[in-house]
């Protein structure tokens, strides 16, 4: 009887400090969240930002340099200690190119102002808005990224050489989308204090050598025992590396994991 | 006495069959399916005058093309049912043959999926395709836009059409789309027997039931195509060259099972739309006929109904074809 009482005022005080740490949290205004892309490779043993028309290596030795890279980010979502009150970021389509520089930025402007422990993006277009392609903004065909005679956007977009054992050179093209291929990256247990401060930047980094498998791990090709790893044969030649063929999905599961918490800052 | 009887009740009922098949006084419940107020429409881009005017006008306007000399209406001309005469146009801006027949655009509104092999999940979304292919209409989508948005007339139209300040890619996929929905044909001695209008001679009778048994399966009324996708035996090999353009539906689901399946096409206004199938092999109806008597090969996705084949005597051919011709549509062809 008395363990009984003792779980419900344990209960009516853990619910009371959810319910306070709510009210101190939640202040009025909106604040802005600034997503910072840092593009990344390994070359030679060093993780240095991804650059064009640098021969790289993957986990299968095989080299390859890139010319065109592109993603879309979408359906940012924040959510707050409890897990279950979130604000998912309206019409949230973001075309990640690299152009010049490797710092690409995806600026969310009018979030309302909260403690916020977990954001989550995903790479590509959820089905919703991957069925038609007559869109404005970041998914605007005139971008590139539409498929016509299937419908549908690229979700990624990698363009370049490869070169084989006899030194000559192929084209490295893989465009990879459809619903298979989309993946929900989180990172929870984060302290994303836009009570406090109303002008945040938060640090990815992105390995981008990992959609081809991350060398500096194993080959994992079971998701029972964790995280997978796909090494990637650039020279398979056959038709199920493009769009959503049998190999994509291994792609897909690779660039799942190239996403790097680094830091969040006060601007 | 009683088989005098019997023998009148049988005489009778004949007659009213007959009567009934020839004269068709009450309208048929299928005469109303295809009709301007029936046209499925997206909730985003819903039917308008204004939208109609404005498709229809860049429908026929080569500005859209990226040497501004190309329009839809060269490969989509009104007279072949809104398709083209050739089996492979050379219409586009290379000049370079295409690896399809221009579909007619005829009660498109009612398919579910567009191009051949049904990987456009809407008609807006299909719209980039002959617009940015190179060799078609060949157009930068961006120049595209900064062009229409610099004319002196489309932006005050989209403005009425769209309420937009701005016209960008999407509006201009939405207004062609919504002028290809307007294109219905209802209009045929098909439809006006459908209504009650008019009386079908009896070789046209004749020829609508052995249409109805040896073609229905696929080509059913009120649209002459069940929108769906069958092998009908033209190839038995798909390459996977040129992103699997060589294997129909199946570059669409990845099934083996659906390789070499095409859309069934309609058969209205089938004497407009020469040549036939997907990549225009076939000159004439005769070849058609021909084919699907012996021309049939072998696959797992053959489709059921053409395993045996589909036999028609010379006489047969004569009363299908006597039947087709009511599907001819004037008024659509713009003939009158």
């Amino acid at each position: 009887m008395k363990i009984v009482r003792y779980f419900t005022l344990l209960a009516f005080v853990i619910f009371m400090s959810c319910e306070k740490h709510k009210e101190n949290f939640d202040v009025p205004g909106t604040g802005q969240i600034t997503i910072k892309l840092n593009l990344l490779h390994e070359l030679l043993g060093n993780t240095i930002p991804l650059n064009y028309q640098t021969p790289y290596q993957n986990a299968l030795n095989q080299t390859y340099f890139f010319d065109d890279f592109r993603m879309y980010i979408s359906n940012i979502t924040l959510r707050d200690t409890t897990g279950t009150h979130y604000y998912k970021v309206p019409e949230s389509y973001h075309l990640v190119e690299m152009i010049d520089n490797p710092d690409t930025a995806i600026v969310i402007k009018d979030l309302p102002n909260s403690y916020y422990t977990e954001i989550n993006f995903s790479v590509g277009v959820d089905n919703n808005a991957n069925y038609s392609t007559d869109q404005i903004g970041d998914l605007d065909p005139a971008n590139g990224m539409a498929w016509d005679w299937n419908t549908g956007y690229k979700f990624l977009y990698l363009k370049g050489e490869r070169i084989l054992a006899d030194s000559t050179r192929r084209g490295l093209v893989y465009h990879i989308g459809s619903d298979a291929n989309y993946r929900t990256i989180r990172f929870t247990n984060k302290e994303i204090s836009l009570d406090r401060n109303n002008n945040l930047t938060i640090n990815l980094d992105v390995h981008v050598d990992y959609i081809f498998g991350n060398k500096n791990l194993p080959e994992q090709t079971n998701p029972d025992v964790g995280p997978v790893n796909y090494y990637i044969d650039l020279n398979d030649d056959s038709s199920n590396d493009t769009m959503y063929g049998p190999n994509t999905q291994k792609i897909a599961d690779n660039y799942a994991q190239m996403f790097e918490w680094k830091e969040i800052t006060v601007e | 006495m009683e088989r005098n009887y019997s023998r009148i009740i049988a005489y009778l009922s004949c007659m009213m069959i007959l009567g009934a098949c020839g004269t068709s006084k009450k309208e048929d419940p299928q005469a109303s399916v295809i009709s301007y107020q029936n046209i499925p429409d997206p909730k985003r881009n819903l039917m308008t005058e204004e939208r109609v005017a404005l498709g229809k006008m860049l429908f026929n306007d080569p500005i859209l093309s990226g040497n501004g000399k190309i329009a839809c209406i060269d490969c989509h001309d009104q007279k072949y049912g809104y398709g083209e005469n050739v089996a492979l146009s050379t219409n586009g801006i290379t000049g370079e043959p295409l690896k399809r027949n221009s579909p007619p655009l005829i009660n498109i509104a009612w398919a579910n999926g567009w191009f051949w092999e049904g990987g456009a999940k809407n008609i807006e979304s299909l719209i980039f395709g002959p617009l940015t292919h190179p060799n078609e209409m060949g157009a930068n989508l961006k120049e595209m836009v900064n062009t229409l948005n610099d004319h002196p007339e489309y932006p005050r139209l989209f403005q009425k059409a769209y309420q937009t300040k701005k016209i960008k890619s999407a509006y201009i996929a939405r207004a062609l789309a919504v002028y290809c929905r307007s294109l219905i044909s209802n209009q045929s001695r098909y439809d006006q027997y459908l209504r009650g209008e008019i009386n079908f001679s009896y070789d046209e009778l004749k020829g609508m039931s052995l249409f109805q048994a040896k073609c229905g399966s696929c080509h059913p009324s009120p649209f002459f195509t069940d929108f769906n996708y069958h092998n009908i035996g033209l190839d038995n090999v798909f390459p996977d060259t040129l992103e699997g353009l060589y294997q129909g539906r199946g570059r669409i689901t990845l099934e083996d099972n659906d390789m070499g399946k095409y859309k069934t096409p309609t058969l209205r206004n089938l004497f407009a739309t020469a040549p036939y199938m997907h990549d225009g092999r076939l000159q004439t109806l005769e070849e058609v006929f021909d084919h699907y008597e012996n021309g049939v090969k072998d696959y797992v996705s053959l489709a059921p109904q053409m395993r045996k084949g589909i036999s028609t005597s010379e006489e047969e051919r004569e009363m299908i074809l006597t039947f087709l011709k009511t599907l001819t549509d004037s008024t659509f062809l713009g003939l009158e």
